[in-house]
């Protein structure tokens, strides 16, 4: 017989690893697909939100948070970065057999600063500099190898209209030898295997390494990323979508906003990288004009998504990138939609992140304040229903601000 | 309810009107052939009527210009835009993909709407070229789907490839070596490379083919479609060797030759129009050998053989993009004419490109250009641009609002000063000077308490906004200088209102300069006179205002004066003659009156000078007062003349109220109305210019209103029947304001005296001669100057103006008893009888009238201001610059004051003219307000 002491610590243990549910009670509420509420309740079970409201019911087992003055609301989700690597860009122009999984480093401190921050949903995609980049993932912070941070294996394969030693006509004429080569392929193959059941099932035929990814992406089982500098990379990205029948997603920089209105009506995810104002000095009068992207998207009808600035100061933060918004000319629910469930859709997780509604992945962050005060920490953040973060136990913090901030 | 719809039908009625643009009585090039008075209607980016010169719409904007020009949108039929790659053969570059439709088009400016992007030029196959256009990219411009075209690149530029790195990616076990070296290397090389590449494109699916690396079979599928005609094919060949081997690559991919350069494409011209070719003429040509001096003369006529052997041909500039109007304009000669000339940049580029600009037709795309001068002169721009019907360009507008200026003081440049007095400037003349002006409503006001208004100032000599292009050592260059031009040219044809120093001359206060030509020729040249910040459509106010007389480094001798007498008299006997001729043509009409059918567009001569002759026509203007007078203060009235002996009957219509009739007369220029008004006297007092009148009303002696009316021409068929009419009672006489076209048929009558023939040269002495223009006469040998001046004014009793600073201590008395005016710049100090002798000083205490001048107009304030240092009097000072230049320019209608009428140029100071801190707060000129950019 064990000594009781033993046993009801075998008990506690037991219970606390199958503590699969989280109640967060008595927050103000966000959930961003609807109106906030105050003194409300959040509950988790086995990774899913199961049910956001007032007094809900705790089953036995579940861990209870209270979270009386604070804020709750679903993690941000940085929809398109180049950072978590060792390098973001290859020499040579055209690589689609490369994935980010290879060169993602995942004791990088950008991943412990995400975690930080609240970014639980990152996708990580190559960079800008070479014409066809490779193929990216979609990732959460946590996780010792990067098969246990992986979200998402393949989430698209990364265009740039970014020409880099500038002669734009000679990148596109890569960029369109590469997909023609790869289209010829195609039929060269169906031509080849005519009357199989499925030509391109990747198992039944070795396809070529190196035109495999390039082969899917005709075939839009992945998205193109295209990323944007100017207006007119705008309408050439538009003019591949409908030549190559890609799936498109739009990465914009932000000399791009004079195309703005021609994404009226498309449909298409747009994810606005770079500055969110355009400075423009009026050679006649010598006056400064100054243009907000955010509000001429809003103009045009498009609902767009928002991503960080490596390296940048306050840019870092989403909640930062957020109240830009507003500054901008985009409402409270408008700014926190772009930096939560448009990052989602933009990345192809819409329905699974970035909202507190029945059926979304538990992905929760607890803040000790409005998120767009400025002043907001991450007190709890909540991965799947885990507690990944808790700010009272961050060592970092503790070297910083010393015991018992 | 009713405020909506009526809202509602004011905006669609904008928006209507803003479709529409109408060019009204333009002389128009169509592509083909040059047309007279013709108007050109424009609604929804296309050409929708073109008509005779009266054409009207209702709600266009118009544009009428006097002595228009309008031409289809310049094509430019080869421009580089995307540089080049280390690949030899890269025919999957699409050129037209380098240009960003969003950017601003600089080429615009001159006039050049579509453009053909090419790759670089030293590669052998650089790439593919397409058309552009270069509307917005909102009215339909940027890259059009089309046929793509390979270029090939046959000079030598082409064959000295880099070698390439390309490692195979990712690395096999089978590596190849990475370095690659290419081809060609030489002439031969060239076509036997693309020999091979037609060969292997003839056979796509082969074996050879699919073995091939990824860029290598690119550049076979491209060829390939060359071969079924899906693409074409260009050469870029200068020397005859590549010229012939042009053709014969291009028989062999089965398309006609296109040759883009054609240094020396005119030695085959015979071969090149048997293979139906066309050729891209790039001027100024650079050939690679040698120029033979036989070929010397005949290259230069490369347009017209090429042209006349029947290939068609394009004109395109080598570098230099911007002067593509220029470089044509200097292909024109005897073999290839005005109309070929502009065919080769507009229609011809256009059908050669394969795109359907470079034509002005019903239905066509409407890319126009508007000049104000002939478009092939020296160094124009147009001043309006059209493309794809919006105009991006505009370099026209009037000033259409009134401007109002309320100051401290006025100084309106007659002695007198106006304390807290009004400038109201309407339609870019002055329509009131004074206190109590009634200002209309509308009008932008400018309140300046402390402040002083002067009237704009006069250089009286310098070269601001010359804009000379020509060409040297194979390239364009841009000068902002003259060198003597003869009498044949006017500097007015190089002025460019749109260049920098002409704005910085306007922020400066010079609203009016003279333009000199350069010196060094006993006759230089003549002077212009130009506005500064109005508008460019009547930036130059006079072509021939003088004439420079450059006698510098001349010694004295009798030949010297005499070769100046005779051309002088040259000149008056050739002026005699015409009066002869005059008297003449008189005589012999009086003896056989001509028939009343053979004047058909006579009109009805009078005495009078012409304005009073046509007061008869239909005048429609407006009227603006205070409220008190008018329950609107504004009113749109018809106004009619009727003769009554020697004076007139008036008679004012307006809507709405009982219509006013009074009499009218002349008073000098003025016209002054009077009648009864509501039991009160009405006087109407205004210049009368020659399609406008405008002034102040008073009532019962108290300003009561300002009025501004415009003739209205007649319709020609209208004027006809009335001179049919008049003619038939024998009151019909010869023509005295018939237009050129119709003296012809006059002429024709038997034995009636022919007029002596016309010589340009000889036509710019006339105002001198009468009287009217001055000679600026620069001489630094006293000896001559002295016999020069005497001459001139004792044989010829012409103006003159003297220009040597550095004699006049010795020359002051003569000056002053010839009645010379004195021309000055910032002269250093002389040194006289132990003192300091300053010429602008002496020469203004002497009684000299005497003018300022800067070549940087930007610093003539300074001249004064400097002289105003030395001692002289502020009121000299100014009107140095502004009443004295006017009167020796004999511009004192229009110029150097603040009168009725006259243009309406002002400055306005922050305080007393030349005090060392006052500013200049704004400037007007021509009712136009002048932007001030902050001094740095």
């Amino acid at each position: 017989m064990l000594p009781k002491s033993l046993i009801v610590s075998l008990l506690f243990v037991a219970a606390s690893v199958q503590a699969q549910s989280v109640l967060l009670r008595g927050g103000h509420v966000i959930p961003v697909s609807g109106a906030e509420v105050d003194d409300a309740d959040v509950l988790i079970r086995d990774g899913r939100i199961v049910a956001v409201g007032k007094d809900l019911a705790a089953d036995g087992e579940a861990l209870v948070l209270d979270v009386h003055g604070r804020v709750v609301m679903p993690a941000f989700v940085i929809p398109h970065t180049s950072e978590g690597m060792d390098r973001s860009n290859e020499v040579v122009p055209v690589t689609p057999f490369l994935s980010i999984l290879d060169s993602m480093d995942p004791s990088r401190p950008f991943f412990e600063d995400c975690l930080r921050d609240g970014n639980y949903t990152i996708a990580v995609m190559p960079g800008e500099m070479t014409i066809i980049g490779g193929t990216g993932a979609i990732v959460k912070p946590r996780g010792l190898t990067v098969e246990d941070m992986l979200i998402e294996r393949n989430a698209g394969m990364k265009l740039s209209l970014m020409p880099g030693n500038g002669n734009r006509a000679a990148h596109l004429a890569k960029l369109r030898a590469a997909l023609d080569d790869a289209k010829r392929y195609m039929e060269d193959q169906q031509a080849k295997h005519a009357g199989a059941s499925d030509v391109f099932d990747m198992d039944a035929f070795q396809m070529e390494q190196r035109r495999r990814e390039l082969v899917r992406m005709l075939r839009a089982e992945i998205p193109a990323w295209i990323a944007c500098a100017t207006a007119a990379d705008v309408d050439q990205a538009l003019k591949l979508e409908a030549d190559y029948k890609l799936d498109v997603r739009l990465v914009l920089g932000n000399d791009t906003w004079r195309a703005f209105p021609r994404l009226k009506g498309r449909k298409l995810p747009v994810i606005l990288a770079g500055d969110f104002q355009a400075r423009e000095e009026d050679p006649e009068t010598g006056k400064e004009v100054v243009r907000n992207l955010p509000q001429l998207l809003k103009a045009a009808g498009v609902s767009f998504a928002v991503t960080t600035a490596p390296g940048a100061l306050a840019r870092r933060y989403m909640w930062y990138q957020a109240a830009s918004l507003v500054r901008c000319g985009l409402t409270r629910e408008e700014a926190l939609l772009a930096v939560t469930k448009n990052g989602a859709q933009a990345a192809g997780l819409g329905g699974k992140k970035g909202a507190l509604e029945a059926g979304y992945d538990g992905d929760v962050l607890v803040l000790t304040e409005d998120p767009l005060s400025g002043k907001a920490w991450v007190d709890t953040g909540i991965i799947g229903g885990k507690v990944v973060y808790e700010r009272s136990k961050d060592p970092r913090l503790s070297e910083i601000f010393g015991r018992g901030r | 309810m009713k405020a909506t719809t009526l809202a509602l039908l004011s905006l669609t009625w904008v928006l209507a009107a803003q479709d529409a643009t109408l060019f009204r009585d333009v002389t128009l090039f169509d592509g083909e052939a040059f047309s007279f008075h013709r108007s050109v209607l424009v609604r929804d980016g296309k050409v929708v009527t073109i008509g005779d010169a009266n054409l009207q719409a209702a709600g266009a904007k118009t544009y009428a210009v006097d002595g228009g020009f309008l031409i289809p949108g310049l094509v430019l039929a080869d421009a580089v835009r995307a540089g080049a790659t280390e690949r030899s053969v890269f025919p999957g570059l699409f050129a037209p993909d380098a240009h960003d439709a969003f950017a601003p088009q600089a080429l615009l400016d001159a006039g050049i709407t579509t453009l053909w992007a090419s790759p670089g030029r030293n590669r052998f196959v650089p790439g593919s070229g397409g058309v552009i256009s270069l509307a917005p990219a909102d009215v339909g411009g940027g890259v059009a789907a089309q046929r793509p075209v390979v270029h090939v690149v046959l000079s030598p530029a082409a064959f000295n490839p880099p070698q390439v790195y390309v490692p195979a990616v990712p690395p096999g076990p089978d590596e190849r070596p990475a370095i690659k070296r290419q081809l060609p290397r030489t002439r031969a090389g060239a076509a036997m490379a693309f020999r091979e590449l037609l060969a292997l494109a003839r056979e796509p699916e082969s074996e050879t083919v699919r073995a091939l690396d990824e860029d290598d079979r690119d550049s076979v599928a491209i060829f390939a479609e060359v071969l079924n005609g899906k693409r074409g094919l260009r050469f870029r060949a200068d020397r005859v060797e590549e010229v012939a081997l042009a053709i014969e690559l291009s028989k062999e991919a089965g398309q006609a030759p296109v040759i883009e350069g054609g240094a020396e494409a005119w030695k085959l011209a015979k071969e090149l129009a048997a293979a139906g070719a066309a050729v891209i003429l790039e001027q100024p040509s650079l050939s690679a050998a040698k120029p033979r001096l036989g070929d010397l003369d005949v290259a230069a006529d490369a347009a017209g053989l090429l042209s006349a052997a029947g290939v068609r041909l394009a004109i395109a500039p080598l570098n230099a993009e911007a002067e593509l109007l220029w470089i044509a304009s200097r292909q024109e000669h005897a073999a290839f004419g005005r109309e070929r000339v502009l065919r080769a940049i507009t229609l011809g580029a256009a059908e050669l490109l394969g795109c359907a600009q470079g034509r002005v037709q019903e239905g066509a795309t409407a890319d126009l250009l508007l000049f104000d001068r002939d478009p092939l002169a020296a160094g124009t721009r147009p001043i309006v641009v059209m493309a794809h019907g919006r105009v991006v360009r505009d370099r026209f507008e009037k000033a259409d609002a009134p401007v109002a200026v309320r100051a401290g003081r006025v100084l309106p440049g007659d002695g007198t000063v106006i304390v807290d007095g009004t400038v109201l400037i309407v339609n870019g003349k002055v329509a009131g000077v004074g206190r109590g002006i009634t200002i209309p409503p509308g009008a932008r006001i400018i309140d300046v308490p402390e402040g002083v208004i002067v009237p704009g100032f006069i250089n009286a000599g310098t070269q601001t906004g010359v804009r000379n292009v020509r060409e040297a050592e194979g390239e364009v260059v841009t000068d902002a200088s003259l060198g003597a031009l003869g009498l044949e040219q006017s500097p007015a044809q190089f002025f460019d209102a749109e260049q920098d120093d002409v704005a910085a001359a306007a922020a400066s206060g010079v609203t009016t300069a003279v333009l000199l030509p350069g010196g060094g020729r006993n006759v230089s040249g003549p002077l212009a006179l130009v506005k500064c910040g109005s508008a460019a459509a009547d930036a130059v106010s006079v072509k021939v205002a003088g004439v420079f007389c450059d006698f510098t480094g001349r010694r004295h001798s009798e030949s010297e004066v005499d070769g100046l007498r005779k051309i002088l008299e040259g000149a008056k006997k050739y002026f005699d003659g015409f009066e002869k001729w005059k008297k003449d043509v008189e005589a012999f009409d009086e003896k056989n009156p001509p028939k009343p059918a053979e004047i058909a567009h006579a009109v009805t001569r009078s005495t009078a000078p012409p304005e009073r002759a046509r007061l008869g026509d239909l005048w429609r203007g407006e009227v603006w007062s205070g409220r008190d007078v008018l329950a609107d203060g504004h009113l749109r009235c018809i106004v009619r003349f009727s003769a009554d002996k020697d004076a007139y009957k008036v008679k004012v219509e307006a809507a709405g109220r009982d219509p006013f009739e009074g009499t009218a007369h002349f008073e000098g220029d003025e016209l002054v109305a009077e009648g009864q008004v509501a039991g009160k006297k009405l006087i109407a007092r205004g210049l009368l210019q020659r399609d406008e009148w405008a002034g102040q009303a008073t009532l019962d002696g108290k300003a009561a209103a300002t009025f501004l009316l415009k003739r209205q021409r007649e319709v020609p068929a209208a004027a006809a029947e009335k001179v049919a009419a008049a003619a038939s009672d024998g009151a019909a006489s010869k023509n005295g304001t018939a237009k050129p076209a119709e003296a012809p048929k006059q002429d024709e009558a038997k034995g009636r005296p022919k007029p002596p023939a016309k010589n340009e040269a000889l036509e710019s002495w006339k105002a001198v001669l009468d009287g009217e223009a001055p000679i600026y006469l620069s001489a630094d040998n006293e000896r001559l100057a002295r016999a020069l001046l005497r001459m001139l004014r004792n044989e010829f009793d012409v103006r003159v103006a003297f220009m040597e600073g550095r004699l006049l201590p010795e020359m002051l008395p003569l000056i002053k008893e010839l009645g010379v005016a004195f021309v000055s710049n910032a002269a250093p100090l002389l040194r006289r009888e132990g003192r300091d002798w300053s010429p602008i000083l002496e020469a203004a205490r002497a009684g000299v009238p005497v003018m300022l001048l800067h070549a940087d107009s930007a610093r003539l304030v300074d001249v004064a201001s400097l002289a105003v240092q030395q001692g002289l009097n502020g009121d000299d000072a100014l009107r140095m610059l502004t009443r004295w230049p006017a009167l020796v320019l004999n511009q004192q209608q229009k110029l150097g004051a603040i009168a009725m009428g006259r243009d309406g140029d002002l400055v306005i100071l922050s305080g007393e003219p030349f005090a060392p801190a006052t500013r200049i707060l704004h400037v007007v000129s021509k009712g136009r307000m002048v932007a001030m950019k902050e001094k740095e």
